[in-house]
């Protein structure tokens, strides 16, 4: 566990799994990443205009008294994975990569037994429980998390989309890598962040991607693949274009990095 | 002011060890001051002893 901005430095994150200090960077500003930590970026709160605005009814703050964004003020809220109980959105930018990367979340629970929590079980979707962004255990402590070396180290990309170009939460991000052999594709990682209550894995476009040339056309595809069936909430259809450009253009900056 | 108290502990036992039903962990980056400075944990979040173990 350790400031955001150490894992911006480290050589050993720079060399193996450069795409998390890419995604950090995209994150907060300086100052943020000075205080803030990792365990403490996994366990922030989705945001939701409304479950800040303690005047409103909300799922997530005071369980089942309504969701105030599903008909109301949505165009930040969720494309994926939400219910008519919560659309809020997980804001990480930490967490997109972990999620793309397979990362692991070890911890410590109560009675000092050690957990191993893969990253993609580590937050959840609102289902009957909106209170709950994830699966960390009652009084458990987060001690360290484990990043695969796989060879996503050459091939990254993190685009993230906002309303100005620092200090603001995703529109929506995606973290994309590439392990390629000349210009095939053995494996893809693309994750996505202000899509869903949780870090967003693109299962279907990453299994697309395998084995296929690297190109223009495959990138299209897949990033149609990945968008085709999303059913936007009343002001957020906005984000499923941008959301498309964003992952073509991840998957095309992953042939640059 | 609603009072609360804070403690860093040295490692994750120490922690653990100080976890009870008043006292609750906090780290570098979780918004929990944001939200107690809206008075949005208006039960559970004042009145708090929060432990802190950050290596």
């Amino acid at each position: 566990m350790v400031r955001n901005t150490a894992l911006t430095t480290d050589k050993n994150i720079l060399q193996n799994t450069p795409l998390i200090a890419k995604a950090v960077l995209a994150g907060a500003s300086p100052q943020i990443r000075n205080m803030a930590s990792t365990a403490g970026n996994l366990l922030q709160r989705t945001r939701c205009v409304y479950f800040y605005d303690i005047t409103m009814p909300c799922n997530k703050r005071n369980p089942g008294s309504g969701c105030s964004a599903l008909k109301g003020e949505n165009s930040m809220s969720a494309l994926v994975g939400y219910n008519e109980q919560c659309v809020a959105v997980h804001p990480s930018d930490l967490c997109v990569a972990l999620a793309a990367l397979d990362a692991e979340v070890f911890v410590t629970s109560e009675n000092k037994k050690k957990i191993k929590i893969p990253f993609k079980d580590f937050h959840k979707l609102p289902e009957n429980t909106p209170s709950l962004d994830n699966t960390l255990p009652q009084n458990a402590l987060i001690t360290h998390i484990e990043i695969p070396m796989e060879a996503f180290s050459k091939n990254f990309a993190y685009v993230k989309l906002r309303e100005r170009t620092s200090y603001a939460f995703a529109l929506v991000s995606v973290a994309s890598a590439l392990h390629l052999e000349g210009d095939k594709i053995i494996e893809a990682r693309l994750a996505s962040g202000g899509v869903a209550h949780k870090p967003w894995r693109w299962y279907e476009a990453e299994n697309y991607l395998k084995g296929k040339k690297a190109s223009a056309e495959t990138f299209a595809k897949a990033a149609s693949i990945a968008t085709e069936n999303i059913k936007p909430l009343s002001k957020n259809g906005y984000k499923i274009p941008m959301l498309k450009g964003a992952i073509e253009t991840a998957l095309q900056n992953s042939l640059k990095s | 002011m609603k009072p609360y108290t804070f403690e860093k502990a040295a490692n994750t036992n120490a922690a653990l060890r100080s976890k009870n039903e008043k006292a609750q962990f906090i780290a570098g980056g979780t918004n929990l001051v944001d939200l107690l400075k809206k008075k949005h944990c208006s039960t559970g979040c004042f009145d708090r002893h929060y432990v802190s173990c950050f290596q």
